[in-house]
């Protein structure tokens, strides 16, 4: 089981000479836990720190306040060799596939590496994994022996996802693994993801801006604003009932097929700016409901009976679950 | 042919081939002013390859054939003079994979300011502004200070809309936009979307989205086109493509869409595979994984119309009224 605890990380960034360097506040006092076969989606506004939090709990990135926990032991330090063996239970599909791939490595090799690097199975049984993993995202072996840029953009991100399934991790964190697939491929990639995780207990943490895939894969989905979790709970109640008004207003934008000029809940005023965070609740500049006590407190989780958590003060939860 | 009827642009028979591979067979449209055409189909049907190729931005292993007119002006494989005049200033485009198609050494202000420089010559103090404005019409907060930040400094939604400010630095004629809001949340997508409208209805600027999310296309497009290996199967007006889509492959892809309301139920792929290049079958190219196919498939399909502003190329459409 993967956990971490309060997590923190801030980026240094340079202004001009004259000017104080400030801090980007990517990731604020994020706990989450991943326990095997489930499936956490990390959803919410682009910039409020889901890819850093990926990369966090897979100790790629080191944080300024928290802990990462593997089965009870601290995650160690990343470089190090007890980090490496771990590596391979702890994969990452990156947002952007062809970044993540070695632009002169053709892709049944970039597929391959990860099982020559953790010294896994004969060359026979390496050979029958590679084949296995790109069956399964839909990939032809003559495509497999094309470069990167040889490939069409959704090709490409499937070989980074069976890049990352080759080597049947504990678990997975997909950003984004599937913005670049045509729906029936992704059914297709979908199905597969589903029944690896049956098989193997996988944990996955499933990082994206399609609710509808979301509702698809996630046991539970977790919303972030500004580096903050503000709402998480069971799939169904957080995207049929949302509570927080910026998860409301996030699934009333999402687009529907014939329903043109849809009402969606505009949010007001700018995107946040996360060198300056706002005191009080992080939403509060544009929320619609926000009361005095909003700009000078900032709301902590409550969960509902229900086990739906919400950081907003005003937000109806029903019963609170008792503690 | 007289100037007003020539339309924005058009593309003529156009054929991309990587070494004997034919990504794009046979691809005609026209694109008209203000115009907004959706571009959806499968995963490598040559949806970003035809329209690289048509900008000559597709590198030397392919070969492309046919036409594409800009205004009545030939620019298939026009030497360099001719593109450079084209790109960025008169068609934009907004790549697939922001993160990689941004320069990793510059700063995303830099960038904008090269593209604001070189389509429209600003300098000094405007330059600055404009750069600045563009982030912000974006959704980029603090442009005055994240201008300076590296694209590996910015999220993938950033890079995103950075991409996007460089295109409409332009201030293009048509912008060419390949999936250029996947790494956007739902809210500041639509706020993509919208300013992508105001800025059509200010300049008559064209669109044409190429995307994989068919509720943003039936949102925004006004006519769509559906690609399967390597060609148009299906081009209708927007509303009655969602209606009544004809292609079965159309058929399959809008049955396969998951939604976010209503009984939840698992996805369901079109049975088979794409075909391989080398097997493509010599019928139409969807004849193995099709349900309805009949002898007559075995024959090349190609587009044919059916109604005004629609067509489809398969044998089992009936002609309407
Ligand atoms: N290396 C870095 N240096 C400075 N700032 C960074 C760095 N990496 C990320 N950031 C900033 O941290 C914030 C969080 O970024 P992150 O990539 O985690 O967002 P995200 O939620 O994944 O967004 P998206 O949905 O757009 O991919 C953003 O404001 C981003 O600009
Ligand atoms: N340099 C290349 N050499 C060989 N084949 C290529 C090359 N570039 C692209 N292809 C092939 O051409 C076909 C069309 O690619 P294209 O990028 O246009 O697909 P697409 O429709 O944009 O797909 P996606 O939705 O996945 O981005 C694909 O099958 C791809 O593998
Ligand atoms: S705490 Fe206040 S400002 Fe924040 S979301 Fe709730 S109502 Fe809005
Ligand atoms: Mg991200
Ligand atoms: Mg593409």
């Amino acid at each position: 089981m993967l956990r971490c605890v309060n997590l923190s990380l801030s980026y240094r960034i340079p202004g001009p000479f004259w000017r104080k360097s400030t801090r980007v506040f990517a990731v604020n006092d994020v706990s989450i836990t991943l326990p095997p076969r489930q499936t956490l989606a990390l959803v919410g506004e682009s910039g409020s720190g889901k890819s850093t939090t990926g990369r966090l709990l897979l100790g790629l990135e080191t944080p300024d306040a928290g802990y990462v926990m593997l089965n009870g032991t601290r995650l160690p330090k990343p470089g190090t060799r007890r980090w490496q063996k771990l590596r391979k239970r702890l994969q990452l599909v990156y947002q952007s596939p062809l970044a993540a791939l070695d632009a002169r490595m053709k892709i049944s090799d970039a597929v391959r590496e990860p099982l020559a690097i953790h010294n896994i199975g004969t060359p026979q049984e390496r050979a029958l994994k590679v084949g296995a993993a790109l069956e399964a995202v839909g990939l032809t072996l003559e495509q497999s022996s094309r470069y990167p840029h040889e490939l069409s953009g959704g090709q490409v991100q499937r070989a980074v996802l069976a890049r990352a399934m080759v080597t049947e991790p504990e678990v997975m964190v997909c950003d984004e693994p599937m913005s670049a697939l045509d729906v029936s491929v992704q059914a297709q990639v979908m199905n597969t993801l589903l029944e690896m995780q049956k098989r193997m207990r996988m944990a996955i943490l499933f990082i994206s801006h399609d609710l509808r895939l979301v509702r698809q894969i996630a046991h539970e989905v977790a919303v972030m604003y500004l580096g903050r979790i503000v709402e998480q709970g069971p799939t169904e109640l957080v995207l049929h009932r949302p509570l927080h008004p910026y998860t409301r207003a996030l699934v009333s934008a999402v687009p529907v097929i014939g329903a043109r000029g849809q009402q969606r809940i505009v949010l007001a005023g700018d995107p946040p700016d996360p060198s300056r965070p706002p005191n009080g609740c992080p939403f509060h500049p544009r929320c619609s409901l926000a009361v005095d006590r909003c700009r000078v407190d900032r709301p902590a989780l409550r969960t509902s009976a229900e086990g739906q958590s919400v950081a907003c003060h005003v937000a109806e939860i029903g019963a609170e679950a008792s503690r | 042919m007289e100037d007003h009827v020539q339309p924005l642009l058009s593309i003529d028979n156009l054929h991309v081939d990587f070494g004997g591979v034919e990504a794009v067979r046979d691809l005609s449209l026209t694109l008209e002013r203000g115009q907004t055409l959706g571009v959806v189909g499968e995963s490598g049907s040559g949806k970003s390859a035809s329209w690289l190729a048509a900008l000559g931005l597709i590198g030397t292993q392919a070969s492309c054939y046919g036409s594409v007119r800009l205004h009545g002006m030939e620019i298939l494989n026009a030497d360099k003079r001719v593109l450079t005049q084209v790109r960025g200033r008169r068609i934009a485009i907004v790549f697939q994979d922001p993160t990689s198609a941004l320069n990793p050494l510059r700063s995303i202000g830099w960038q904008i300011k090269e593209a604001l420089r070189l389509h429209r010559g600003l300098s000094g103090r405007p330059l600055q502004q404009e750069t600045e404005r563009l982030l912000t019409r974006v959704g980029i907060a603090d442009a005055a200070r994240r201008k300076n930040a590296l694209p590996h400094e910015m999220s993938g939604g950033q890079n995103q809309r950075v991409m996007i400010a460089m295109a409409l630095a332009g201030e293009p004629e048509i912008l060419v936009a390949d999936e250029p809001t996947t790494a956007l949340d739902s809210t500041i997508q639509a706020q993509i979307l919208d300013l992508l409208r105001d800025i059509q209805r200010e300049t008559g600027m064209a669109l044409v989205l190429i995307s994989h999310d068919l509720a943003v296309v039936s949102e925004v497009c006004d006519q769509v086109a559906v690609m399967y290996a390597g060609q148009i199967i299906e081009s209708a007006p927007t509303a009655q493509l969602f209606a009544k889509p004809l292609h079965p492959y159309t058929k399959g892809l809008l049955a396969a869409q998951p939604t976010l309301d209503g009984p939840a139920r698992p996805m369901r792929p079109i049975r088979g595979t794409t075909p391989r290049p080398d097997e493509m079958p010599s019928g139409c190219s969807f004849a193995p994984r099709c349900d309805l196919m009949i002898t007559p498939c075995r024959r090349p399909q190609t587009l044919r119309h059916v109604a005004p502003s629609r067509s489809v190329a398969c044998v089992r459409v009936e002609m309407e009224g």
